[in-house]
């Protein structure tokens, strides 16, 4: 998360905090600019739904510059502003009506009697078929991602894209470090079945 | 069952026992990303020199985790919509005149 926001970063950020503190509306749309489409696709992924990300940069938007007094520059503004809108994220999922978890099992390998791996037939998909063009990747993720139990996609998205460690991890979710480790290796052996059953579907 | 297959078998029945896929499955995870002992590691390492099945599997597993990983990357290199810097924008603006709302 640091190398994003060294990479987005192309400003003063002192000066971009000392603006924010200052009531600088230039300087909350720079910020805005600058970090609302990386907190927008994170809030996105999370909350799978369009109206309710927006809602919820909004709101993490609001309370950092309401707070930037405390904001200390530990960290760059980019990670806290994304921690941010995690957090928001997970509570708004933790807010909403709990749907049963689905089962992973059709979608976790397989073993026969002896306890040996059962290779599915025509299921490994190599390299140069992940060549998709960047519309059509993006649209097979949401796909992918839908299909997951909420319970495991947020293992995965905070794990394997926001990169929290696995204790980061256990806190946001309120869990273990034991049950993190459990759901991000069911949630990418079911990705994986999907993406390969995805790509098959579509002919690669 | 080839030979190859036979001879894997036989190996993990007679030789490396406790070593079998389904044994070795749950660690893959902490494998990959390092967070296994040094026993546990070494488990892991001599079932995969001797299973292709789980090389193979691993190979995708970890497509998976870098398909993931790529699509995300560039899902965020989107700017953020127009709509949504201006509401932001908006909302900031009226929160500070009025520092109650919001």
């Amino acid at each position: 998360m640091n190398d994003n926001d060294q990479q987005r970063a192309p400003f003063d950020e002192a000066k971009l905090v000392a603006g924010l503190r200052g009531g600088d509306p230039r300087s909350c749309e720079l910020l805005v600019r600058t970090f609302g489409g990386r907190m927008y696709a994170a809030a996105r992924r999370l909350l799978q739904h369009d109206d309710d990300a927006h809602d919820c940069v909004q709101d993490a938007f609001l309370r950092a510059i309401r707070g930037m007094e405390r904001f200390e520059g530990r960290a760059g503004i980019g990670t806290w502003l994304h921690r941010i809108v995690v957090n928001l994220a997970l509570n708004r999922l933790r807010a909403r009506q709990r749907r049963s978890e689905e089962s992973l099992d059709e979608l976790l390998p397989v073993f026969d009697e002896d306890g040996f791996r059962v290779e599915p037939a025509g299921a490994a998909f190599t390299a140069p078929e992940l060549a998709l063009e960047r519309d059509e990747s993006a649209a097979m993720l949401d796909e992918l991602l839908a299909r997951l139990p909420d319970g495991h996609r947020n293992v995965l998205l905070l794990r394997d894209v926001e990169e929290y460690s696995t204790e980061e991890t256990a806190t946001l979710l309120e869990t273990t470090p034991g049950a993190v480790r459990v759901r991000l290796h069911r949630a990418r052996a079911a990705l994986k079945t999907l993406l390969e059953s995805a790509l098959a579907e579509r002919g690669t | 069952m080839s030979l190859r297959r036979s001879m894997e078998r036989w190996l993990v029945r007679h030789v490396m026992i406790g070593m079998r896929c389904q044994d070795i499955d749950p660690h893959l995870g902490d494998y990959l990303d390092g967070t296994l002992g040094t026993a546990r590691r070494l488990h892991v390492r001599l079932h995969l020199v001797m299973c292709r099945a789980c090389r193979q599997y691993l190979e995708g597993y970890l497509r998976g985790v870098e398909f993931v990983r790529g699509t995300a990357r560039a899902q965020e290199s989107h700017p953020p919509p127009a709509s949504l810097v201006r509401r932001v924008v908006d909302a900031v603006e009226r929160n500070q005149a009025s520092p109650r709302a919001g």
